[in-house]
């Protein structure tokens, strides 16, 4: 009997193991994509199994016939004046005609003005048009063959270009213009110049979507146009892009730094540099260029006019209040941190999110009350209420910290609300900060800066924009709405030196109520007449569009110590050109939130009228408006196919950071087992049967 | 004596082995009915009384003829009814990976026939469907290795033991079938 159980075991695991090494086999059953994918994948069966590498592979095909692009950019700034000149060259690789659509994005202040299209040695000049009546032209000329190009504003930071009928083969070239001013902080001049439309949350249901929308996420309830603004990526397709940056800066620069890119700088003037983007690492990221004059020569103030018609322009650039007279406030202060925890911020954006909110929490006084808000798909509280900044309530604030996890989704309207809403009247008055630490990464942009609108009253909202390329648009609204002030970090080396920063304007009372006046006999309008709050190293920007230029202009506002009263002379003025074009995109602005604070229709339609407008006379591609270039002839023939595709985005790889887990699940019944035992068991008794029957005999 | 009772034991045994796949198919069943309760009232309906577990998606392939009903879980007391789907991956973020598992011999039988370029269809309870199509199959060892799982792209992941036939349960190898959904892909 021992016998034939040491037998049937041997037989047992014999079978068992011999079905193992014949499932090594590859699996026959599996019909073969392509001869390439079979010989690269299907090296050796046996390793397969044990290393457990790709069994089969799709050879993907439509890369081989994705649209390119190739992208060069040309910056002229003079003064505090960036024009931008960006040129796409959409290239058709397949053999078939093509339309291609590509969402990229523009920093969240720029002026798109210009859209040419090049054919060869043809140029063709973009019209501004309504919306409505743009993409009709555009859709007409496609239909009937002709090239055409349209411009469209999803989101002021994110645009979508339409190129339509490409030939097999060949290649259409935009070139987009847009104007911006620079951003002056700290004595330091930047601008930015963001490479990539990160992939955004889609919070909400989904809803129906058109069939031949292009983006990776459907519309939702509560993001309408989400297929807009969600393009799809790939991470092995080449998106080359150079920079090339005339810098007239205006005065004698001490430094000049790209602060995440490598780049060459020529001397062609004491006060004229040509700088050039190196090689093309790191183009997933922001790019930024700072630039700043020396030590003795930071410049107070900066005027600029342009006279074009009847009309005079002026901007203003002041840093009217040095950093020492601003005297370190003793007002206690209650902060809330709410830090992003949500699945974007993976990696170096965590990372730099905790070491920044570690800082804070350590700077606070045992005078000062805080509270921690973490949120990604939910949100969660340190304390229920901001509780005194004692060591020991710190040292829990500094635990949380640590303990996040970057994770699931980015809905940071409750995390916002409960900031707001957990406020608390004190004996004494407090004053009342709120930090936002996050990447930005969503596409309920207005849902969110609404909602800090709504909920603001004496409180101060300030953000810290995190990672490669955050939501620049997102960051510096909720600080204009929230007086408060936006910083950048980008790099745990950066998180120090922006800290400290961000912590002089926390603690340094801000001049409020900021008035600009001209003399009684100028009649002038301001762009954005609403001028937020300034902390230390900040800059006024002020543009009015006047009858006659002034000799001075009044500044007047409140500070800790009493009102703040100067007048500045400005007779002394430099000739600019772009400056109608700015103080047109500052007007738009003012009235796009506007728009945006009205609920009723019928108001809400003026408000789109005069926007249209607006933006029309100035050429302005806007929510409305839209750039739309096309050829005179037709050059597809009627009986061809158009395929419409998405351009795709170069993947952010050092983003793309899937989780990994340890797979616990067990697959299999014991089905097999119980029927294998079953048989044995079986044939066992029939063996009885015939040895009984060789001992008869 | 001793035969007969081999015999009857041996038997039940057989029966016994048989009548796991027979009680998968047929719970799929009862499961099916909690699904279209739950579509109409809009509430998670268990599929019987003293069930601990809910359907979250319905899990189509019109060339395998598979037409099932996911749960939410995947521990052994759910893949014992159906395929379950990995608490790791939420059905309600639609741009994941959502992780599925199921026994090598019931449900997911059919994914040793299953061929890169297969069309796999999901509805979830509110109605949203989702085409994913077959992009790569791998055996891992899940003893030395790990399972990706993506919070921004959206995928499928079918995952099942490996080899398909073998007699004893609980080995280490998986099969995993990853499938994309690409809605620009024309």
């Amino acid at each position: 009997m021992t016998a034939t159980l040491v037998i049937l075991c041997a037989i047992f695991f014999s079978i068992s193991y011999s079905t193992i090494i014949f499932k090594n086999k590859p699996v026959t059953n599996n019909p073969p994509v392509s001869s390439i994918s079979i010989a690269e994948n299907l090296v050796n069966p046996i390793n397969q199994v044990t290393s457990g590498s790709i069994v089969y592979k799709l050879p993907n095909t439509t890369r081989l016939t994705q649209i390119a692009l190739d992208t060069k950019v040309e910056m002229d700034i003079a003064g505090v004046v960036n024009r931008v000149r960006l040129e796409q060259s959409f290239t058709n690789p397949s053999s078939e005609w093509v339309e291609g659509v590509y969402v990229f994005p523009l920093p969240e202040d720029s002026a798109v003005d210009r859209l040419t299209m090049h054919i060869g040695n043809r140029v063709l000049e973009g019209q501004i048009k309504e919306k409505e009546q743009a993409r009709k032209i555009y859709q007409a000329a496609k239909k009937a063959g002709k090239k055409a190009s349209l411009i469209e504003q999803q989101r002021p930071n994110i645009f979508t270009a339409s190129v339509a009928n490409i030939p097999p083969g060949e290649s259409i070239t935009i070139v987009i213009e847009y104007q911006q001013s620079v951003l002056i902080d700290n004595d330091k001049f930047s601008i930015r110049f963001p490479m990539v439309v990160s992939d955004r949350y889609v919070p909400g249901k989904e809803i129906a979507t058109p069939t031949d929308a292009l983006g990776l996420s459907l519309n939702t309830h509560r993001v309408t146009d989400a297929s807009k603004v969600t393009p799809p990526s790939d991470p092995y397709v080449d998106r080359p892009i150079s920079i090339n940056i005339n810098l007239k800066a205006g005065f004698k620069t001490d430094t000049i730094e790209s602060t995440y890119h490598t780049i060459s700088i020529v001397n062609v003037d004491s006060q004229h540099k040509h700088i050039a983007l190196n090689n093309r690492t790191e183009l997933e990221r922001d790019f930024e260029l700072v630039w700043a004059p020396i030590a003795n020569l930071q410049p107070e103030l900066a005027v600029f006019t342009q006279q074009k018609n009847d009309d005079h322009y002026l901007m203003v650039m002041a840093a009217p209040v040095k950093k020492s007279t601003l005297t370190m406030s003793k007002t206690p202060r209650e902060v809330i941190f709410i830090i992003d925890s949500s699945g974007s911020m993976q990696g170096s954006s965590m990372k730099q999110a905790k070491q920044a909110l570690i800082e804070a929490i350590s700077r606070l006084g045992k005078q000062d009350r805080f509270n921690i808000i973490d949120f990604d798909s939910k949100f969660t509280p340190l304390f229920t209420e901001a509780m005194p900044a004692i060591h020991i309530n710190k040292n829990s604030g500094i635990q949380f910290t640590k303990g996040l996890d970057a994770d699931g989704g980015t809905e940071p309207l409750e995390a916002i609300k409960y900031a707001f809403t957990s406020r608390k009247q004190y004996g004494q008055k407090l004053l009342r900060q709120i930090i936002f630490l996050t990447d930005g990464q969503v596409s309920n942009e207005h849902e969110i800066i609404d909602t800090v609108r709504q909920y603001i009253e004496q409180d101060k909202f300030f953000t810290i924009g995190i990672g490669y390329a955050p939501n620049s648009y997102l960051m510096t609204k909720l600080a204009d709405y929230g007086r408060g002030a936006f910083t950048y970090i980008g790099e745990l080396s950066e998180v120090h030196s922006k800290m400290s920063e961000l912590f002089t304007k926390l603690e340094s009372p801000a001049l409020t109520n900021i008035k600009l006046t001209l003399p009684t006999h100028i009649n002038a309008e301001q762009a954005y007449d609403v001028i937020p709050d300034l902390y230390a190293g900040e800059t006024i920007t002020a543009v009015f569009k006047l009858n006659a230029l002034p000799d001075t202009l009044k500044i007047t506002g409140n500070a800790l110590g009493g009102d703040f009263n100067k007048t500045i002379d400005i007779s002394q003025v430099s000739e600019a050109v772009g400056v109608d074009v700015l103080w047109g995109r500052r007007k738009l602005e003012k009235l796009i939130d506007q728009y945006n604070s009205i609920w009723d229709d019928e108001a809400r339609n003026y408000a789109r009228i005069a926007i249209t407008k607006l933006a029309l006379d100035y050429h302005l591609v806007s929510k409305f408006t839209s750039l739309v270039a096309i050829d005179v002839t037709p050059s597809r023939p009627g009986l061809e196919h158009l395929a419409t595709k998405a351009v795709t985005k170069k993947m952010d790889l050092s983003m793309f950071n899937p989780k990994q887990i340890t797979y616990q699940g067990q697959t299999a019944t014991n089905a097999n087992l119980w029927m294998f035992i079953g048989f044995i068991l079986v044939l066992i008794a029939m063996l009885m049967r015939k040895r009984r029957r060789n001992w008869l005999r | 004596m001793v035969k007969v009772i081999l015999l009857v034991i041996g038997l039940t045994t057989f029966a016994y082995g048989t009548y796991l796949p027979v009680k998968a198919e047929l719970s799929q069943l009862l499961i099916r009915h909690a699904w279209h309760q739950s579509i109409e009232t809009g509430t998670s309906i268990k599929p019987w009384k003293w069930a601990d577990m809910y359907p979250v998606m319905r899990l189509q392939s019109t060339k395998h003829q598979q037409d099932l009903i996911v749960l939410a879980g995947d521990t052994g007391n759910v893949l014992a009814f159906a395929p379950g789907l990995s608490p790791f991956t939420s059905q309600n973020n639609t741009s994941s990976t959502w992780l599925v598992s199921g026994h090598r011999d019931t449900h997911f039988t059919f994914l040793k026939d299953i061929a890169v370029g297969d069309l796999i269809t999901t509805t979830r309870l509110d109605q949203t469907r989702k085409n994913f199509k077959v992009s790569d199959i791998d055996v891992i060892d899940i003893s030395k290795q790990t399972i990706s799982i993506s919070d921004y792209e959206s995928e499928l992941k079918l995952v099942t033991c490996y080899p398909f036939d073998a007699i004893l349960p609980g080995g280490s190898l998986r099969y995993v079938v990853t499938a994309k959904n690409n809605l620009w892909i024309n």
